[in-house]
Protein backbone atom coordinates (compact mmCIF):
# COMPACT_ATOMS: atom_id res chain seq x y z
CA UNK A 1 0.00 0.00 0.00
CA UNK A 2 2.69 2.45 1.01
CA UNK A 3 4.84 1.78 -2.04
CA UNK A 4 1.82 1.93 -4.26
CA UNK A 5 0.99 5.38 -2.92
CA UNK A 6 4.62 6.42 -3.18
CA UNK A 7 4.68 5.52 -6.88
CA UNK A 8 1.40 7.35 -7.46
CA UNK A 9 2.66 10.34 -5.48
CA UNK A 10 5.94 10.62 -7.36
CA UNK A 11 4.08 10.42 -10.66
CA UNK A 12 1.69 13.24 -9.87
CA UNK A 13 4.44 15.13 -8.05
CA UNK A 14 6.62 15.17 -11.15
CA UNK A 15 3.81 16.87 -13.06
CA UNK A 16 3.44 19.41 -10.23
CA UNK A 17 7.16 20.05 -10.46
CA UNK A 18 6.84 21.12 -14.10
CA UNK A 19 4.23 23.73 -13.17
CA UNK A 20 6.13 24.83 -10.07
CA UNK A 21 9.19 25.55 -12.25
CA UNK A 22 7.07 28.13 -14.07
CA UNK A 23 6.29 29.97 -10.83
CA UNK A 24 9.93 29.94 -9.82
CA UNK A 25 11.24 31.11 -13.19
CA UNK A 26 8.90 34.07 -13.42
CA UNK A 27 9.46 34.95 -9.79
CA UNK A 28 13.20 34.77 -10.32
CA UNK A 29 13.10 37.17 -13.24
CA UNK A 30 10.34 39.59 -12.13
CA UNK A 31 9.90 38.98 -8.37
CA UNK A 32 6.27 38.39 -9.20
CA UNK A 33 3.93 35.44 -8.75
CA UNK A 34 2.23 34.68 -12.06
CA UNK A 35 -1.19 33.52 -10.90
CA UNK A 36 -2.20 32.82 -14.50
CA UNK A 37 0.19 29.85 -14.49
CA UNK A 38 -2.48 27.42 -13.25
CA UNK A 39 -4.91 28.62 -15.91
CA UNK A 40 -2.30 27.99 -18.59
CA UNK A 41 -2.00 24.45 -17.23
CA UNK A 42 -5.73 23.94 -17.73
CA UNK A 43 -5.70 25.73 -21.09
CA UNK A 44 -2.95 23.38 -22.24
CA UNK A 45 -4.99 20.34 -21.21
CA UNK A 46 -8.11 21.59 -22.99
CA UNK A 47 -6.25 22.56 -26.16
CA UNK A 48 -4.62 19.14 -26.35
CA UNK A 49 -8.04 17.51 -25.97
CA UNK A 50 -9.72 19.73 -28.57
CA UNK A 51 -6.91 19.24 -31.06
CA UNK A 52 -6.88 15.51 -30.41
CA UNK A 53 -10.59 15.29 -31.21
CA UNK A 54 -10.51 17.54 -34.25
CA UNK A 55 -7.38 15.86 -35.67
CA UNK A 56 -9.02 12.43 -35.28
CA UNK A 57 -6.60 11.09 -32.73
CA UNK A 58 -3.28 12.39 -34.04
CA UNK A 59 -1.83 13.02 -30.59
CA UNK A 60 1.57 14.20 -31.81
CA UNK A 61 0.15 17.03 -33.91
CA UNK A 62 -2.42 17.81 -31.21
CA UNK A 63 0.29 18.21 -28.57
CA UNK A 64 2.44 20.31 -30.85
CA UNK A 65 -0.36 22.76 -31.66
CA UNK A 66 -1.39 22.88 -28.02
CA UNK A 67 2.21 23.67 -26.98
CA UNK A 68 2.55 26.47 -29.50
CA UNK A 69 -0.79 28.07 -28.63
CA UNK A 70 -0.28 27.80 -24.86
CA UNK A 71 3.23 29.17 -25.26
CA UNK A 72 1.79 32.12 -27.12
CA UNK A 73 -0.83 32.58 -24.39
CA UNK A 74 2.04 32.68 -21.88
CA UNK A 75 3.70 35.38 -23.95
CA UNK A 76 0.42 37.33 -23.96
CA UNK A 77 0.11 37.17 -20.16
CA UNK A 78 3.27 39.27 -19.99
CA UNK A 79 2.75 41.33 -23.14
CA UNK A 80 -0.84 42.33 -22.37
CA UNK A 81 -0.89 42.16 -18.60
CA UNK A 82 2.51 43.21 -17.37
CA UNK A 83 4.71 45.02 -19.88
CA UNK A 84 2.91 48.34 -19.61
CA UNK A 85 2.97 48.12 -15.82
CA UNK A 86 6.74 47.63 -15.86
CA UNK A 87 7.24 50.55 -18.21
CA UNK A 88 5.25 52.74 -15.80
CA UNK A 89 7.17 51.43 -12.77
CA UNK A 90 3.87 50.30 -11.26
CA UNK A 91 4.04 48.64 -7.83
CA UNK A 92 4.50 44.88 -7.86
CA UNK A 93 1.06 44.35 -6.40
CA UNK A 94 -0.46 45.74 -9.61
CA UNK A 95 1.28 43.02 -11.62
CA UNK A 96 0.04 40.38 -9.23
CA UNK A 97 -3.55 41.55 -9.55
CA UNK A 98 -3.12 41.71 -13.32
CA UNK A 99 -2.10 38.04 -13.53
CA UNK A 100 -5.05 37.13 -11.29
CA UNK A 101 -7.32 38.99 -13.71
CA UNK A 102 -5.87 37.21 -16.72
CA UNK A 103 -6.27 33.91 -14.91
CA UNK A 104 -9.98 34.67 -14.43
CA UNK A 105 -10.35 35.60 -18.09
CA UNK A 106 -8.78 32.31 -19.25
CA UNK A 107 -10.82 30.22 -16.78
CA UNK A 108 -14.10 31.84 -17.76
CA UNK A 109 -13.34 31.71 -21.48
CA UNK A 110 -12.85 27.95 -21.21
CA UNK A 111 -16.03 27.59 -19.18
CA UNK A 112 -17.99 29.49 -21.83
CA UNK A 113 -16.56 27.53 -24.73
CA UNK A 114 -16.53 24.04 -23.29
CA UNK A 115 -18.98 24.17 -20.42
CA UNK A 116 -18.21 23.50 -16.79
CA UNK A 117 -18.78 19.76 -16.81
CA UNK A 118 -15.87 17.32 -16.56
CA UNK A 119 -14.61 16.11 -19.95
CA UNK A 120 -13.30 12.67 -20.82
CA UNK A 121 -9.66 12.76 -21.85
CA UNK A 122 -8.05 10.02 -23.96
CA UNK A 123 -5.23 8.08 -22.35
CA UNK A 124 -2.71 8.29 -25.15
CA UNK A 125 -0.06 6.82 -22.87
CA UNK A 126 -1.91 3.54 -22.16
CA UNK A 127 0.53 0.69 -22.77
CA UNK A 128 -0.66 -1.62 -19.99
CA UNK A 129 0.77 -2.16 -16.53
CA UNK A 130 3.00 -4.51 -14.59
CA UNK A 131 3.45 -5.47 -10.93
CA UNK A 132 6.48 -5.49 -8.69
CA UNK A 133 5.56 -7.38 -5.51
CA UNK A 134 2.19 -5.93 -4.59
CA UNK A 135 2.81 -2.61 -6.32
CA UNK A 136 1.04 -2.03 -9.61
CA UNK A 137 2.88 0.32 -11.97
CA UNK A 138 1.32 1.42 -15.24
CA UNK A 139 3.31 2.42 -18.28
CA UNK A 140 1.40 5.69 -18.14
CA UNK A 141 3.12 6.43 -14.85
CA UNK A 142 6.52 5.41 -16.17
CA UNK A 143 6.11 7.64 -19.22
CA UNK A 144 4.87 10.63 -17.19
CA UNK A 145 7.76 10.30 -14.78
CA UNK A 146 10.31 9.85 -17.57
CA UNK A 147 9.02 12.80 -19.59
CA UNK A 148 8.91 15.05 -16.52
CA UNK A 149 12.37 14.09 -15.31
CA UNK A 150 13.85 14.44 -18.79
CA UNK A 151 12.30 17.88 -19.14
CA UNK A 152 13.69 18.90 -15.77
CA UNK A 153 17.18 17.69 -16.69
CA UNK A 154 17.18 19.32 -20.13
CA UNK A 155 15.76 22.45 -18.66
CA UNK A 156 18.34 22.63 -15.86
CA UNK A 157 21.11 22.16 -18.41
CA UNK A 158 19.73 25.04 -20.45
CA UNK A 159 19.42 27.35 -17.45
CA UNK A 160 22.80 26.54 -15.90
CA UNK A 161 24.99 25.77 -18.90
CA UNK A 162 23.90 27.75 -21.94
CA UNK A 163 24.35 31.41 -22.74
CA UNK A 164 20.57 31.87 -23.00
CA UNK A 165 20.13 30.33 -19.56
CA UNK A 166 22.85 32.49 -18.10
CA UNK A 167 21.25 35.62 -19.50
CA UNK A 168 18.03 34.57 -17.77
CA UNK A 169 19.86 34.12 -14.47
CA UNK A 170 21.66 37.41 -14.96
CA UNK A 171 18.31 39.19 -15.31
CA UNK A 172 17.10 37.41 -12.17
CA UNK A 173 20.10 38.69 -10.18
CA UNK A 174 20.23 42.27 -11.42
CA UNK A 175 18.08 43.60 -14.26
CA UNK A 176 19.98 46.84 -14.51
CA UNK A 177 23.38 45.18 -14.78
CA UNK A 178 22.00 42.63 -17.24
CA UNK A 179 20.80 45.44 -19.47
CA UNK A 180 24.24 47.07 -19.29
CA UNK A 181 25.81 43.84 -20.56
CA UNK A 182 23.67 44.21 -23.69
CA UNK A 183 21.17 41.54 -22.72
CA UNK A 184 17.74 42.06 -24.31
CA UNK A 185 15.73 42.00 -21.08
CA UNK A 186 12.32 42.12 -22.80
CA UNK A 187 13.25 39.07 -24.82
CA UNK A 188 14.43 37.19 -21.73
CA UNK A 189 11.18 37.99 -19.89
CA UNK A 190 9.05 36.90 -22.85
CA UNK A 191 11.05 33.69 -23.16
CA UNK A 192 10.54 33.00 -19.46
CA UNK A 193 6.76 33.27 -19.78
CA UNK A 194 6.71 31.15 -22.93
CA UNK A 195 8.79 28.39 -21.35
CA UNK A 196 6.65 28.43 -18.19
CA UNK A 197 3.50 28.13 -20.27
CA UNK A 198 4.92 25.26 -22.32
CA UNK A 199 5.87 23.35 -19.18
CA UNK A 200 2.38 23.95 -17.76
CA UNK A 201 0.84 22.74 -21.03
CA UNK A 202 2.87 19.52 -21.02
CA UNK A 203 1.96 18.94 -17.40
CA UNK A 204 -1.75 19.58 -18.02
CA UNK A 205 -1.79 17.20 -20.97
CA UNK A 206 0.05 14.46 -19.05
CA UNK A 207 -2.31 14.78 -16.08
CA UNK A 208 -5.36 14.74 -18.36
CA UNK A 209 -4.11 11.51 -19.84
CA UNK A 210 -3.30 10.09 -16.38
CA UNK A 211 -6.72 10.76 -14.83
CA UNK A 212 -8.51 10.52 -18.19
CA UNK A 213 -10.61 13.54 -17.29
CA UNK A 214 -10.15 17.27 -17.26
CA UNK A 215 -12.32 19.97 -15.79
CA UNK A 216 -12.31 23.74 -15.57
CA UNK A 217 -11.34 23.77 -11.90
CA UNK A 218 -8.09 21.84 -12.38
CA UNK A 219 -6.20 25.03 -13.18
CA UNK A 220 -7.14 26.69 -9.93
CA UNK A 221 -6.46 23.73 -7.68
CA UNK A 222 -3.20 22.67 -9.33
CA UNK A 223 -2.14 26.30 -9.71
CA UNK A 224 -2.47 26.79 -5.97
CA UNK A 225 -0.84 23.45 -5.12
CA UNK A 226 2.14 24.06 -7.37
CA UNK A 227 2.45 27.56 -5.97
CA UNK A 228 2.65 25.88 -2.56
CA UNK A 229 5.27 23.52 -4.02
CA UNK A 230 7.34 26.43 -5.33
CA UNK A 231 7.19 28.14 -1.92
CA UNK A 232 8.13 24.89 -0.19
CA UNK A 233 11.18 24.46 -2.40
CA UNK A 234 12.10 28.12 -2.13
CA UNK A 235 10.58 30.52 -4.65
CA UNK A 236 13.08 31.49 -7.30
CA UNK A 237 15.07 28.27 -6.89
CA UNK A 238 14.83 25.89 -9.82
CA UNK A 239 15.93 22.70 -8.01
CA UNK A 240 13.70 23.84 -5.14
CA UNK A 241 10.64 23.95 -7.40
CA UNK A 242 11.30 20.43 -8.64
CA UNK A 243 11.83 19.09 -5.13
CA UNK A 244 8.79 20.98 -3.83
CA UNK A 245 6.60 19.56 -6.59
CA UNK A 246 7.66 16.00 -5.84
CA UNK A 247 7.18 16.44 -2.07
CA UNK A 248 3.70 17.94 -2.42
CA UNK A 249 2.70 15.13 -4.80
CA UNK A 250 3.95 12.37 -2.49
CA UNK A 251 2.63 13.89 0.74
CA UNK A 252 -0.84 14.61 -0.61
CA UNK A 253 -1.14 11.15 -2.16
CA UNK A 254 -0.03 9.36 0.98
CA UNK A 255 -2.10 11.70 3.14
CA UNK A 256 -5.16 11.09 0.99
CA UNK A 257 -4.86 7.33 1.35
CA UNK A 258 -4.03 7.20 5.06
CA UNK A 259 -6.19 10.05 6.34
CA UNK A 260 -9.01 10.71 3.90
CA UNK A 261 -9.10 11.41 0.20
CA UNK A 262 -11.32 14.39 0.99
CA UNK A 263 -8.31 16.12 2.49
CA UNK A 264 -6.21 15.69 -0.64
CA UNK A 265 -6.25 19.35 -1.68
CA UNK A 266 -6.09 20.62 1.87
CA UNK A 267 -2.76 18.90 2.46
CA UNK A 268 -0.88 21.06 -0.04
CA UNK A 269 -2.15 24.19 1.68
CA UNK A 270 -1.32 22.80 5.10
CA UNK A 271 2.24 22.41 3.77
CA UNK A 272 2.13 25.99 2.45
CA UNK A 273 1.02 27.37 5.82
CA UNK A 274 3.64 25.34 7.70
CA UNK A 275 6.42 26.48 5.38
CA UNK A 276 5.40 30.11 5.67
CA UNK A 277 5.32 29.82 9.47
CA UNK A 278 8.50 27.82 9.97
CA UNK A 279 10.86 28.54 7.07
CA UNK A 280 9.41 31.15 4.70
CA UNK A 281 12.47 31.03 2.44
CA UNK A 282 11.72 27.36 1.64
CA UNK A 283 14.01 24.35 1.55
CA UNK A 284 16.50 25.58 -1.05
CA UNK A 285 15.57 29.26 -1.14
CA UNK A 286 17.79 32.17 -0.33
CA UNK A 287 17.51 33.63 3.15
CA UNK A 288 16.60 37.06 1.91
CA UNK A 289 12.88 37.41 1.38
CA UNK A 290 11.47 39.95 -0.98
CA UNK A 291 8.31 41.52 0.30
CA UNK A 292 5.46 41.01 -2.10
CA UNK B 1 38.32 64.80 -32.17
CA UNK B 2 35.20 64.79 -30.11
CA UNK B 3 34.42 61.26 -29.05
CA UNK B 4 31.30 61.80 -27.00
CA UNK B 5 29.25 64.93 -27.32
CA UNK B 6 26.20 65.85 -25.28
CA UNK B 7 24.01 68.77 -26.32
CA UNK B 8 21.30 70.42 -24.23
CA UNK B 9 20.34 67.15 -22.56
CA UNK B 10 17.16 67.34 -20.50
CA UNK B 11 15.91 64.41 -18.47
CA UNK B 12 12.85 64.06 -16.28
CA UNK B 13 13.27 61.38 -13.69
CA UNK B 14 11.01 60.43 -10.83
CA UNK B 15 8.79 63.48 -11.31
CA UNK B 16 11.59 66.04 -11.23
CA UNK B 17 13.76 67.57 -13.92
CA UNK B 18 17.03 65.83 -13.11
CA UNK B 19 19.02 67.31 -16.00
CA UNK B 20 18.11 70.78 -17.21
CA UNK B 21 20.15 71.14 -20.39
CA UNK B 22 23.60 69.61 -20.03
CA UNK B 23 26.38 70.22 -22.57
CA UNK B 24 29.47 68.08 -22.29
CA UNK B 25 32.24 66.90 -24.54
CA UNK B 26 34.75 64.09 -24.19
CA UNK B 27 37.68 63.89 -26.60
CA UNK B 28 39.47 60.73 -27.54
CA UNK B 29 42.02 59.52 -25.00
CA UNK B 30 40.93 61.87 -22.23
CA UNK B 31 40.02 61.19 -18.65
CA UNK B 32 37.12 63.48 -17.78
CA UNK B 33 35.75 63.88 -14.29
CA UNK B 34 32.21 64.91 -13.54
CA UNK B 35 32.09 66.47 -10.08
CA UNK B 36 28.88 67.14 -8.21
CA UNK B 37 27.08 66.72 -4.91
CA UNK B 38 24.61 63.95 -4.18
CA UNK B 39 21.47 64.40 -6.27
CA UNK B 40 23.13 66.71 -8.79
CA UNK B 41 22.14 64.30 -11.56
CA UNK B 42 25.46 62.55 -12.20
CA UNK B 43 24.10 59.00 -12.22
CA UNK B 44 21.06 60.11 -14.20
CA UNK B 45 23.43 61.46 -16.83
CA UNK B 46 25.35 58.16 -16.95
CA UNK B 47 22.14 56.13 -17.19
CA UNK B 48 20.82 58.38 -19.93
CA UNK B 49 24.04 58.02 -21.92
CA UNK B 50 23.61 54.25 -21.74
CA UNK B 51 19.98 54.31 -22.85
CA UNK B 52 18.64 53.13 -19.48
CA UNK B 53 16.77 56.41 -19.06
CA UNK B 54 15.16 58.24 -21.97
CA UNK B 55 15.90 61.94 -22.29
CA UNK B 56 13.07 64.43 -22.72
CA UNK B 57 15.21 66.59 -24.98
CA UNK B 58 18.68 67.01 -26.35
CA UNK B 59 21.20 64.97 -28.29
CA UNK B 60 23.97 62.50 -27.58
CA UNK B 61 26.60 61.81 -30.25
CA UNK B 62 29.17 59.04 -30.18
CA UNK B 63 31.91 59.49 -32.80
CA UNK B 64 29.68 61.95 -34.61
CA UNK B 65 26.75 59.54 -34.80
CA UNK B 66 23.57 60.31 -32.89
CA UNK B 67 22.78 57.65 -30.28
CA UNK B 68 20.01 59.45 -28.37
CA UNK B 69 17.27 57.03 -27.37
CA UNK B 70 18.99 53.93 -28.74
CA UNK B 71 18.70 50.62 -26.88
CA UNK B 72 21.45 49.88 -24.37
CA UNK B 73 22.47 46.86 -26.45
CA UNK B 74 23.18 49.07 -29.48
CA UNK B 75 25.14 51.55 -27.40
CA UNK B 76 27.31 48.79 -25.93
CA UNK B 77 27.91 47.48 -29.45
CA UNK B 78 29.04 50.93 -30.52
CA UNK B 79 31.73 50.86 -27.85
CA UNK B 80 30.38 52.78 -24.84
CA UNK B 81 30.17 50.77 -21.63
CA UNK B 82 29.19 51.69 -18.06
CA UNK B 83 30.50 50.25 -14.83
CA UNK B 84 27.51 51.24 -12.69
CA UNK B 85 27.30 52.80 -9.26
CA UNK B 86 27.36 50.27 -6.46
CA UNK B 87 29.32 47.80 -8.63
CA UNK B 88 26.27 45.62 -9.43
CA UNK B 89 28.19 42.42 -10.06
CA UNK B 90 26.10 39.25 -10.39
CA UNK B 91 26.45 37.87 -6.86
CA UNK B 92 25.58 34.25 -7.66
CA UNK B 93 27.86 33.99 -10.68
CA UNK B 94 31.52 33.09 -10.41
CA UNK B 95 34.13 35.72 -11.23
CA UNK B 96 34.60 33.96 -14.55
CA UNK B 97 30.89 34.03 -15.43
CA UNK B 98 30.66 37.69 -14.42
CA UNK B 99 33.51 38.54 -16.76
CA UNK B 100 32.03 36.47 -19.57
CA UNK B 101 28.72 38.31 -19.11
CA UNK B 102 30.61 41.50 -19.89
CA UNK B 103 31.42 40.05 -23.30
CA UNK B 104 27.81 38.94 -23.83
CA UNK B 105 27.54 40.57 -27.26
CA UNK B 106 30.91 39.38 -28.51
CA UNK B 107 31.95 36.17 -30.22
CA UNK B 108 33.08 33.31 -28.00
CA UNK B 109 36.60 33.46 -29.42
CA UNK B 110 37.03 37.21 -28.90
CA UNK B 111 35.66 36.87 -25.38
CA UNK B 112 38.19 34.16 -24.50
CA UNK B 113 41.03 36.33 -25.78
CA UNK B 114 39.75 39.37 -23.89
CA UNK B 115 39.52 37.27 -20.72
CA UNK B 116 43.29 36.74 -20.77
CA UNK B 117 43.91 40.46 -21.17
CA UNK B 118 41.53 41.40 -18.35
CA UNK B 119 42.95 38.77 -16.00
CA UNK B 120 46.42 40.14 -16.65
CA UNK B 121 45.17 43.61 -15.79
CA UNK B 122 43.49 42.42 -12.62
CA UNK B 123 45.57 39.61 -11.12
CA UNK B 124 43.28 39.47 -8.09
CA UNK B 125 40.45 38.28 -10.34
CA UNK B 126 42.62 35.41 -11.49
CA UNK B 127 43.06 34.36 -7.87
CA UNK B 128 39.32 34.49 -7.27
CA UNK B 129 38.44 33.06 -10.67
CA UNK B 130 35.92 30.38 -9.63
CA UNK B 131 34.66 32.07 -6.47
CA UNK B 132 31.14 33.53 -6.57
CA UNK B 133 31.17 37.29 -6.83
CA UNK B 134 29.01 37.71 -3.72
CA UNK B 135 31.87 36.41 -1.57
CA UNK B 136 34.40 39.02 -2.79
CA UNK B 137 35.39 42.09 -0.78
CA UNK B 138 34.16 45.52 -1.88
CA UNK B 139 37.44 46.37 -3.58
CA UNK B 140 37.55 43.05 -5.40
CA UNK B 141 33.96 43.51 -6.53
CA UNK B 142 34.87 46.92 -7.90
CA UNK B 143 37.80 45.42 -9.81
CA UNK B 144 35.40 42.79 -11.11
CA UNK B 145 32.86 45.42 -12.17
CA UNK B 146 35.51 47.33 -14.11
CA UNK B 147 37.00 44.12 -15.52
CA UNK B 148 33.53 43.06 -16.63
CA UNK B 149 33.06 46.39 -18.41
CA UNK B 150 36.46 45.99 -20.08
CA UNK B 151 35.38 42.59 -21.42
CA UNK B 152 33.15 44.45 -23.87
CA UNK B 153 36.27 46.06 -25.37
CA UNK B 154 34.97 49.62 -24.91
CA UNK B 155 36.24 52.67 -26.77
CA UNK B 156 34.83 54.83 -24.01
CA UNK B 157 34.37 53.63 -20.45
CA UNK B 158 31.93 55.31 -18.07
CA UNK B 159 32.73 54.81 -14.39
CA UNK B 160 30.07 55.71 -11.84
CA UNK B 161 31.53 56.18 -8.35
CA UNK B 162 34.20 53.48 -8.54
CA UNK B 163 35.69 54.40 -5.17
CA UNK B 164 32.42 54.46 -3.22
CA UNK B 165 32.71 52.78 0.17
CA UNK B 166 36.26 51.53 -0.31
CA UNK B 167 39.31 51.80 1.95
CA UNK B 168 41.86 54.54 1.07
CA UNK B 169 44.50 52.04 -0.05
CA UNK B 170 42.06 50.29 -2.34
CA UNK B 171 40.91 53.65 -3.72
CA UNK B 172 44.48 54.43 -4.67
CA UNK B 173 44.68 51.16 -6.51
CA UNK B 174 41.43 51.90 -8.34
CA UNK B 175 42.72 55.26 -9.56
CA UNK B 176 45.97 53.70 -10.74
CA UNK B 177 43.89 51.18 -12.63
CA UNK B 178 41.89 53.95 -14.31
CA UNK B 179 45.14 55.50 -15.55
CA UNK B 180 46.28 52.15 -16.91
CA UNK B 181 42.98 51.78 -18.75
CA UNK B 182 43.45 55.19 -20.36
CA UNK B 183 47.00 54.25 -21.35
CA UNK B 184 45.51 51.29 -23.19
CA UNK B 185 43.72 53.79 -25.42
CA UNK B 186 40.33 53.79 -23.72
CA UNK B 187 38.65 57.14 -23.11
CA UNK B 188 37.27 57.50 -19.57
CA UNK B 189 34.36 59.51 -18.23
CA UNK B 190 34.46 59.38 -14.46
CA UNK B 191 31.83 60.33 -11.92
CA UNK B 192 33.23 60.69 -8.44
CA UNK B 193 32.39 61.92 -4.97
CA UNK B 194 36.08 61.62 -4.22
CA UNK B 195 36.70 64.66 -6.39
CA UNK B 196 40.21 65.47 -5.25
CA UNK B 197 41.75 62.17 -6.29
CA UNK B 198 39.83 61.90 -9.53
CA UNK B 199 40.74 65.47 -10.53
CA UNK B 200 44.40 64.65 -10.01
CA UNK B 201 44.34 61.97 -12.71
CA UNK B 202 41.95 63.80 -15.06
CA UNK B 203 42.60 66.04 -18.04
CA UNK B 204 39.46 68.11 -17.78
CA UNK B 205 36.47 68.33 -15.48
CA UNK B 206 32.86 69.44 -15.39
CA UNK B 207 30.95 70.53 -12.31
CA UNK B 208 27.30 69.52 -12.21
CA UNK B 209 24.91 71.30 -9.85
CA UNK B 210 21.21 70.39 -9.65
CA UNK B 211 21.04 69.36 -13.28
CA UNK B 212 23.20 72.09 -14.79
CA UNK B 213 26.89 72.32 -15.69
CA UNK B 214 28.13 75.28 -13.63
CA UNK B 215 31.84 75.05 -14.44
CA UNK B 216 34.12 73.31 -16.88
CA UNK B 217 37.86 73.67 -17.16
CA UNK B 218 41.12 71.76 -17.00
CA UNK B 219 41.15 69.42 -14.03
CA UNK B 220 44.04 71.33 -12.51
CA UNK B 221 42.24 74.66 -12.56
CA UNK B 222 39.06 73.15 -11.16
CA UNK B 223 41.10 71.52 -8.42
CA UNK B 224 42.68 74.85 -7.53
CA UNK B 225 39.60 77.03 -7.87
CA UNK B 226 38.65 78.39 -4.48
CA UNK B 227 34.92 78.32 -5.08
CA UNK B 228 34.89 74.70 -6.10
CA UNK B 229 37.16 73.69 -3.28
CA UNK B 230 34.71 75.20 -0.83
CA UNK B 231 31.69 73.62 -2.42
CA UNK B 232 32.91 70.14 -3.35
CA UNK B 233 36.32 69.40 -1.95
CA UNK B 234 35.64 70.39 1.64
CA UNK B 235 38.41 73.01 1.73
CA UNK B 236 42.02 72.11 2.25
Amino acid sequence: MFFQQLVNGITIGSTYALVAIGYSLVFGVLQLINFANGSLYMLGGYLTLVMYLSLHGNIGAALLISLVVTGFAGFLVDFVGLRKLRADNAPRMAGLISTLGISTVIDNAIQIWFGTETKAFPNFLDFGKFTIGKTVISWTQIIILTVSLLLMIVFSLIVYKTKAGKSMRAVAQNVNAARLMGIDVKLVISATFIVSAILACISGSLVGSYYQTIDTMMGFSVGMKTFAAAVLGGVGSLPGAMLGGLIVGVVETIGASYISSGYRDAIAFLILILVLLIKPSGILGKQKIEKM
Amino acid sequence: MSHLKIEQLKVNYGGIQALKGVDLEVREGEIITLVGANGAGKSTLMNTLMGLVRPARGHIYLDGEEITGLDTKKIVQKGMVLSPEGRQVFPEFSVKDNLMMGAYLRKEKDAAKELDTVLQMFPILKERFSQTAGTLSGGEQQMLAVGRAMMADPKILLLDEPSLGLAPLVIKEIFQMIQRIRNMGVTVLLVEQNARMSLKISDRAYVLETGLIVASDTAERILNSEEIQKAYLGGL
